[in-house]
C-alpha cells in the first residue's frame, strides 16, 4: 500500500451535495421542477467525483486532507482509503436513485425533504471519508440530526411518534458512543485514527479497559445497525418515512452503525486483538439471534415495509455475523454485503413507494393481482426478493455463499444453520408477496371452470419514469453484480483488497 | 487444476450455443406474443429442435474425443469459486435426452395450448427451463449446478401454477415449499461437501481432517435430500403427484420426463464423487481418469464400508420408493395422476441402480448402466404417455379414465402410440423397459452375489430387495393394463358414450411430439446392442473408480436371452392376476359387487404428506403458542417495572417526604417532589409507549447473556 496522499477531492465530494442547497436557498419558491432536478445535479456531482477517484483506489492511493485540528492528536481529517471508499461510492450512488425517485414522489414540502437529503449526503459521505473515530463521530451525530427531518416528512400522528423514537434511541446511542470514544481515547495512548491493522493493544490498556472499550462501541454502533436489543426505531421510522428515506434508512444509514463496527472490528481493534480478547462469540451469538429473530417478526407484519424494515434488521446482521467469523470469506462476504444489501433493500423499498403512489396500498394483504397493475415495478420487487432469500445467480447468493464457505473455515458449521433458517425465514415472507401479486387477483376464485376474467399485464402504464427508472436500475445491479462480480468498482474488487490485506 | 486433464478437455461453443438457443427462443416467444403467435409457437419449435442439433453434436463429440469446456466467466469470487460450462459423456448423455424431450413437447404444445391461457408466459417459461435445465447437465461442479438447479426449479413453479385453478395453486404452493426446503438442503450440502473436499468440483481434491465422519455423513444426506426432493425420492415425493398433473400436458411430460431425471443426476454426481476417494485421485486416479479407469480397483479396495452402507440405504429407499408409487397408482382414476404416482415408481427403479452402483462400489458399472439405460427409457415412455394423456384431454376433454373408452377407434393413432409406451414401461420384450430392467435385475443380483461372497449381513436384505422389484414390475404391469384398458379397449359406459361420439383424432402436431418419443421407445427396445455399446457402455466408462472389465461387461451384455425373457412371466403374472382381480366385472359386463380394487379410497392418514402437514401445523402451533405465552411475559415485565416506579413514587410521597418536610430541606425536597412528579407524568406514558421494545429488549439481552455464559462454561 502506498503512503497517502494529499488531495483536496474527498472534500469537493464532501461539500458537493450543498449545490442542491445553494439551489434551494436561492430560488424557495419559483421553478419547482428546476430547483429540484438542480438537486438532482448536485448528487450526480457528488456520485461523479467519487467515481473519478476509483481508479486511484484500484491502484492502491490514499487521499486525504485535513480540515481543522482541535488539540493535538485530535484534528478533523478526511481519508479515502478502500474501505471508505467502497461505502462512498455505495452511498453516493444509491443517493442519486433515491434523489431522482423522489423529485416524483414527493408531494409537499419539497425544499424541507431536498435540503435535508443533501445535507444528510454530506455528513454520511464525511463518515465514509472520515480518517479517525473522532471526525466519524461528528459526522454521525450530525447525520442522526439530519435524518430526523426525513423520518417525520409525512407529519403524520405515527410519523411524530416514529420521529420521537428515533431521537430517544439515537441520542443515547450517541452519548454511549461519545463514552466510548473518550475510553478508545484514553486507553489507545491518544491513537484516534485508523490503522491497518488496528491501533489499539493490550501494551497500554487492561484487557477489562479494551473488553469496555468494545462493548461500549458495540452498543453505540449497535442502535443505528440495529443489532437485536437495540432495534426497536427500525420498523416505526421505516414505514413512516417517505419510501426514498426509507430505502436510505435501510440502504445507507443502517450501514452507517455497521460501517463503524467495521471500522472498529478492522482498523480500531484489529483481527489480531479481537481474537484475543475472544470477544467474537458474544458478537456472532447477537448476529444470529438478530437474523432469526427478526426474520419471525417479520413473517407477522402485513404492512409491507414494516415487513421490510424487520428483514432490514436481520440483513444487517449478515454483516456483522461475518466480521464475527474473523475469517477471510466471512469478512468478505460480510462487508460485500453492505452493498449487497443497499443495492436489494433499497430497491425494494422503492417498489413499495411506487405501489403506494400507485394504488395507495399499504398492506400486503391488500395487494392481490397488483402485479398486474404494475408489472415492472413487480418484477423487479421479485428478483430483489428471490435475491434476498440467496437465490443465483445474484447478489444475495454471493453474500450467501462466502458466509458460508467463512464459516466453514472458521470451523464452525453451526453458522450455516442460521443462514440456512434465515433464508427459508426468507423465503416464507418474501415469496407470499410475489405470489399474491401474480397469482391472485380480484375475484378469482368465483368458478373452479369455465373462463374467468384474467387481468392482462398493462406494461407502459405503471408511474412516472422518475420512480420507475431507479427500481429498474437497483433490479438490474442486483442480477448484474451477482453475475460479473469481479468488474472494477464492484463490490468485489475494492473489498477483497481490504480484506486480502487483513487476512493474508 | 487437474494437470492431465487439461490435455483432454477441448474448448468449444456448443455447450454456450445449447443454452443461448432456447433463451433466444424464449425471446422470440414473448416478443411474438399474443398478436403473432404462429410466430411465437414456431420460434419454441424451432428453438427446440436447434437445440437438439447442437446437443447431439456436442454429445458426438464428446463421446468421440473427451470432455467440452466453455468458461462462462460468471460469478468469479477469487480463484476458488467460478461458474464454467464443461459437458463429460455423462453430462452430455443427459443433456441430449432432455433436447429430444423438448423438442417433442414443444412439437406437441404447438396446438395443444390452444386451448389454455397464458400461452407466451407458458412458451417462455419452457423455454427458460430448457436452458436451466440444460445447464445442470453442462457443469462440473456443484458450485455451478446449483445456479443451474435453483434457476430450473424456480422457472418451472410458473409451469406448475399455469392453469391457476385452486388446485393446480395448491399444488404449486407445495412445489415452491419442496423446492425451496430442497435448495437449502442442497446448498447446505455443497458447504459440507466443499469443507469435506477442499472444492465443489465432482472431483474431490483432498481430505480435510476434521470435516470426516459426521460431516461427511451429514454432506451425504443433505446433497442427496436436496437432490431427491426433485427427483420424486420417498418420502420427499409429496410433491410430485400433485404438480405434474395439475401442469399442462407438455409440461407434465417435461417434468416427469427430465426434470425429475435432474434429480437422479444429482444422487448419481453425489454417489459417484463419494466413491473417488482423493487418494483414488493421486498420480494414479488421474491417469485412471485418463485411460479409462484402468487403475481404480485399487480405489474400490479402500472403498470405505460408509459407501457401501450408502448404497444399501438408497436400494432401500429405492425400493419403498418404487412399491409405494406402484400401490398409489393402481388405486387412481384420473390418467395423468396415475401416470404421475407411476413417475415416482419409475424413480425408484432408476434410484434402485443407482444404489446398486454404490453397493458394489467399482464392480458397479451393471447398476448404474442400468440407471442411465431406464433414465432414458423413462424419458421416452412417460413423455409419450403425458403426450398422449394431453391428446385425449385436448380432444375428449376428459382424464377419468372410467369415463372415457373405446378410444381406439377414434383415435387409432394416439392409441398405437400409447401401446408402444405401454409395452416399454411394462418391460416386455421389444419394448425398451425390458432391457433396462434387464439390466437392473443383473445389477441386484450381482449385489446378492457378491454380499453372499463377502458374507455380508446385508445380503437376505438384498434378496428381499430383489422379490420387492419383481412385485413392483407387477403391479406396473397391473395399473397400466387398467388404464390402457380403461382408456382405449373398453366400451364407454352408457351415460358418458354420447359425450365421446365427437371425438376425432389428435393434430398432426402432437401426433408428431408423440410419436418422436413412442418412436424412441422402439429404438432402445429392437436395438440394446447399439446402445450398450456406443451410448452407455462409453458414458459409464468414463467415471473413473470404476473397476472396465465390469463396463466391458455392460457393453456387451446379452439382452434377448430366454433366461432374461423368463423372467417376464412371474411379473406378468402378477400383473394380470391385479388387472383381472380389478377388472373382471367390466370385463364379463356383470354388476360390481364388494370391494373393488380400482376405485379403492385409501385412507389420508397412509399418506406422508399427512404427516407432514400435521407436523407443520403443529410446530406452527407452538410457535403461536410460543407467542401467547410471551405476551404475558412481556405484560409482567411491563407491569412489574410500573409496579416498582409507582412503588418507589409512593416511597417518596409517604416516607420519604414526611420525613424531609422538617426545615430547611423541606423547600429542596418540595422542589424535588415537584420535579419528580412532573418527570412521572412525562416518562410513565413514553414507557408505556415502549413497553414492548423494553420487553423484547430484556428478553434478548437475557438470551444472549444466557447462550455466552453456556459458550463461556462449555
Amino acid at each position: 500500500m502506498q503512503e497517502s496522499t494529499f488531495s483536496a477531492v474527498p472534500l469537493v465530494a464532501v461539500l458537493l451535495p450543498w449545490v442542491s442547497l445553494l439551489a434551494i436557498l436561492a430560488f424557495p419558491k419559483r421553478a419547482e421542477k428546476l430547483r429540484l432536478w438542480l438537486c438532482f445535479l448536485g448528487s450526480l456531482a457528488t456520485f461523479g467525483v467519487v467515481l473519478s477517484m476509483l481508479p486511484g483506489i484500484l491502484d492502491g492511493n490514499i487521499y486525504t486532507i485535513k480540515l481543522a485540528s482541535v488539540v493535538e492528536n485530535l484534528e478533523m481529517r478526511l481519508t479515502v482509503d478502500t474501505l471508505g471508499y467502497y461505502f462512498g461510492l455505495v452511498l453516493t450512488f444509491l443517493w442519486l436513485l433515491a434523489t431522482v425517485y423522489s423529485i416524483s414522489y414527493i408531494d409537499h414540502k419539497h425544499n424541507r425533504f431536498f435540503a435535508f437529503m443533501a445535507l444528510c449526503e454530506s455528513f454520511i459521505l464525511g463518515c465514509a471519508f472520515s480518517a479517525n473515530m473522532f471526525t466519524y463521530f461528528i459526522f454521525y451525530e450530525m447525520m442522526t440530526f439530519g435524518s430526523y427531518p426525513l423520518i417525520i416528512h409525512e407529519e403524520t400522528t405515527m410519523a411524530r411518534r416514529a420521529g420521537y423514537k428515533y431521537l430517544v434511541y439515537a441520542i443515547a446511542a450517541g452519548t454511549v458512543l461519545f463514552f466510548a470514544i473518550v475510553a478508545h481515547y484514553f486507553w489507545g495512548n491518544g491513537q484516534l485514527g485508523f490503522g491497518r491493522y488496528g491501533v489499539l493493544s493490550l501494551e497500554f490498556a487492561s484487557r477489562a479497559a479494551l473488553l469496555t472499550v468494545f462493548f461500549t462501541y458495540l452498543a453505540g454502533f449497535g442502535v443505528k445497525a440495529a443489532i437485536m436489543p437495540l432495534h426497536g426505531w427500525v420498523p416505526d421510522a421505516h414505514p413512516a418515512a417517505p419510501s426514498p428515506a426509507s430505502a436510505l434508512l435501510s440502504g445507507v444509514i443502517l450501514k452507517a452503525g455497521a460501517f463503524g463496527i467495521i471500522r472498529v472490528c478492522f482498523n480500531v481493534f484489529g483481527v489480531d486483538l479481537m481474537r484475543e480478547l475472544k470477544v467474537y462469540p458474544v458478537v456472532a451469538v447477537l448476529a444470529c439471534i438478530t437474523i432469526v429473530v427478526a426474520s419471525v417478526f417479520a413473517l407477522t407484519q402485513d404492512n409491507l415495509k414494516r415487513r421490510l424494515a424487520y428483514s432490514s434488521i436481520g440483513q444487517v446482521s449478515y454483516i456483522i455475523l461475518g466480521l464475527a467469523m474473523l475469517a477471510h470469506d466471512g469478512a468478505l462476504g460480510g462487508v460485500m454485503h453492505l452493498a449487497h444489501h443497499a443495492l436489494m433493500k433499497g430497491c425494494l423499498f422503492l417498489c413499495a413507494g411506487v405501489i403506494l403512489v400507485k394504488t395507495g396500498k399499504k398492506n400486503i394483504s391488500e395487494m392481490a393481482g397488483i402485479g398486474y397493475q404494475l408489472p415492472i415495478t413487480m418484477i423487479c420487487f421479485s428478483v430483489c426478493a428471490l435475491a434476498m432469500m440467496g437465490t443465483p445467480p445474484s447478489v444475495g447468493f454471493v453474500t450467501k455463499w462466502l458466509l458460508g464457505s467463512g464459516s466453514l473455515e472458521a470451523g464452525l458449521p453451526v453458522y450455516i444453520v442460521v443462514l440456512l433458517a434465515s433464508a427459508l425465514l426468507n423465503a416464507a415472507y418474501f415469496l407470499p408477496i410475489v405470489y399474491i401479486a401474480f397469482f391472485r387477483w380480484e375475484g378469482d376464485e368465483v368458478e373452479e371452470h369455465g373462463e374467468r376474467h384474467h387481468p392482462k399485464l398493462v406494461f407502459g402504464k405503471e408511474a412516472d419514469h422518475e420512480l420507475v427508472v431507479p427500481v429498474v436500475i437497483l433490479a438490474a445491479l442486483v442480477i448484474i453484480v451477482g453475475i460479473w462480480s469481479n468488474v472494477p468498482g464492484f463490490p468485489y474488487s475494492l473489498v477483497s483488497k481490504v480484506v486480502n490485506v487483513i487476512f493474508p | 487444476m487437474h494437470g492431465e486433464k487439461i490435455a483432454v478437455l477441448s474448448f468449444s461453443f456448443l455447450p454456450a450455443l445449447a443454452l443461448l438457443l432456447p433463451l433466444l427462443g424464449a425471446l422470440g416467444a414473448a416478443v411474438g406474443g399474443e398478436r403473432r403467435p404462429r410466430a411465437r409457437n414456431w420460434s419454441a419449435v424451432l428453438s427446440t429442435g436447434g437445440t437438439l442439433a447442437v446437443v447431439a453434436c456436442a454429445a458426438a463429440r464428446v463421446v468421440g474425443s473427451g470432455p467440452i469446456y466453455f468458461q462462462l466467466g460468471i460469478l468469479r469470487l477469487g480463484e476458488r469459486f467460478s461458474c464454467g460450462l464443461e459437458v463429460d459423456a455423462m453430462g452430455a448423455f443427459f443433456a441430449l435426452f432432455a433436447s429430444i424431450l423438448w423438442f417433442a413437447a414443444s412439437l406437441h404444445a404447438f396446438r395443444y395450448m390452444d386451448h389454455e391461457h397464458k400461452r407466451t408466459r407458458f412458451f417462455l417459461f419452457m423455454l427458460l427451463t430448457e436452458t436451466a435445465t440444460l445447464g445442470v447437465f453442462m457443469v462440473q461442479d456443484f458450485f455451478s449446478l446449483y445456479l443451474f438447479f435453483e434457476a430450473m426449479g424456480f422457472s418451472a413453479y410458473l409451469l406448475v401454477i399455469h392453469s391457476e385453478t385452486p388446485r393446480a395453486r395448491a399444488a404449486a404452493a407445495k412445489y415452491m415449499g419442496m423446492t425451496v426446503i430442497g435448495g437449502l438442503s442442497l446448498i447446505g450440502g455443497i458447504f459440507l461437501y466443499l469443507g469435506y473436499a477442499g472444492t465443489t468440483s465432482f472431483r474431490p481434491l483432498v481430505e480435510s481432517a476434521w470435516l470426516t465422519g459426521p460431516f461427511k455423513v451429514a454432506a451425504l444426506v443433505l446433497l442427496i435430500a436436496g437432490f431427491g426432493v426433485k427427483a420424486g425420492m420417498a418420502p420427499l415425493h409429496i410433491w410430485l403427484p400433485d404438480a405434474h398433473p395439475a401442469a399442462p400436458s407438455p409440461a407434465s411430460a417435461l417434468l416427469s420426463g427430465v426434470m425429475i431425471k435432474a434429480g437422479a443426476y444429482g444422487i448419481l454426481r453425489t454417489v459417484l464423487s463419494f466413491l473417488q476417494t482423493p487418494a483414488a485421485h493421486g498420480a494414479e486416479g488421474h491417469a485412471a481418469a485418463a485411460h479409462g479407469a484402468e487403475s481404480a480397483v485399487h480405489a474400490a479396495g479402500g472403498l470405505a464400508a460408509d459407501v457401501r452402507m450408502l448404497g444399501f440405504a438408497v436400494i432401500w429407499i429405492a425400493v419403498v420408493t418404487m412399491f409405494i408409487g406402484m400401490l398409489l397408482a393402481l388405486v387412481q382414476r384420473d390418467i395423468k395422476r396415475t401416470l404421475a404416482y407411476s413417475s415416482v415408481s419409475q424413480m425408484g427403479y432408476i434410484l434402485f441402480g443407482v444404489g446398486c452402483l454404490g453397493y458394489l462400489g467399482a464392480e458397479g458399472a451393471m447398476g448404474m448402466g442400468g440407471s442411465l439405460y431406464h433414465i432414458i427409457n423413462h424419458a421416452f415412455f412417460k413423455g409419450c404417455f403425458f403426450l398422449a394423456a394431453g391428446s385425449i384431454l385436448f380432444c375428449a376433454h376428459e382424464l377419468d379414465m372410467f369415463k372415457l373408452g373405446g378410444l381406439w377407434r377414434r383415435m387409432p393413432l394416439t392409441t398405437m402410440f400409447w401401446c408402444l409406451a405401454a409395452l416399454g414401461i411394462m418391460g416386455i420384450p421389444l419394448g425398451n423397459g425390458f432391457v433396462s430392467k434387464t439390466l437392473l435385475h443383473h445389477a441386484v443380483l450381482e449385489s446378492h452375489h457378491l454380499a453372499e461372497g463377502a458374507r455380508l449381513a446385508t445380503a437376505g436384505w438384498v434378496k428381499a430387495a430383489e422379490i420387492m422389484f419383481i412385485i413392483t414390475s407387477g403391479g406396473t404391469i397391473g395399473y397400466i393394463t387398467k388404464m390402457t384398458y380403461y382408456t382405449f379397449f373398453r366400451r364407454p359406459d352408457p351415460e358418458h358414450a354420447s359425450h365421446l361420439e365427437h371425438v376425432k383424432e389428435a393434430p398432426a402436431w402432437m401426433l408428431a411430439g408423440t410419436g418422436l418419443l413412442a418412436a424412441g421407445v422402439l429404438f432402445n427396445g429392437l436395438f440394446p446392442g447399439l446402445l450398450l455399446r456406443r451410448l452407455v457402455g462409453p458414458v459409464v466408462g468414463t467415471v473413473p473408480g470404476l473397476d472396465v472389465h465390469y463396463v466391458e461387461h455392460l457393453s456387451h451384455t446379452p439382452i434377448f436371452l430366454w433366461a432374461n425373457v423368463k423372467e417376464i412371466f412371474i411379473p406378468l403374472g402378477i400383473g394380470l392376476g391385479l388387472f383381472l382381480l380389478g377388472a373382471w366385472p367390466d370385463l364379463l359386463g356383470v354388476r360390481r359387487r364388494g370391494p373393488d380394487l380400482f376405485r379403492l379410497r385409501l385412507p389420508r392418514w397412509l399418506g406422508v404428506d399427512f404427516w407432514y402437514l400435521a407436523a407443520a401445523r403443529n410446530s406452527l402451533r407452538l410457535l403461536f403458542w410460543g407467542r401467547r405465552t410471551y405476551a404475558p411475559v412481556k405484560e409482567s415485565v411491563v407491569s412489574l417495572s410500573k409496579r416498582a416506579a409507582s412503588a418507589a413514587v409512593h416511597a417518596v410521597r409517604d416516607v420519604l417526604y414526611p420525613s424531609l418536610t422538617l426545615r430547611p430541606a423541606s423547600w429542596v425536597s418540595r422542589q424535588a417532589v415537584q420535579l419528580y412528579g412532573s418527570a412521572r407524568r412525562e416518562l410513565l406514558p413514553r414507557i408505556r409507549e415502549y413497553q414492548g421494545d423494553i420487553a423484547v429488549g430484556a428478553l434478548v439481552i437475557a438470551v444472549s447473556l444466557t447462550l455466552f455464559l453456556i459458550m463461556r462454561l462449555m
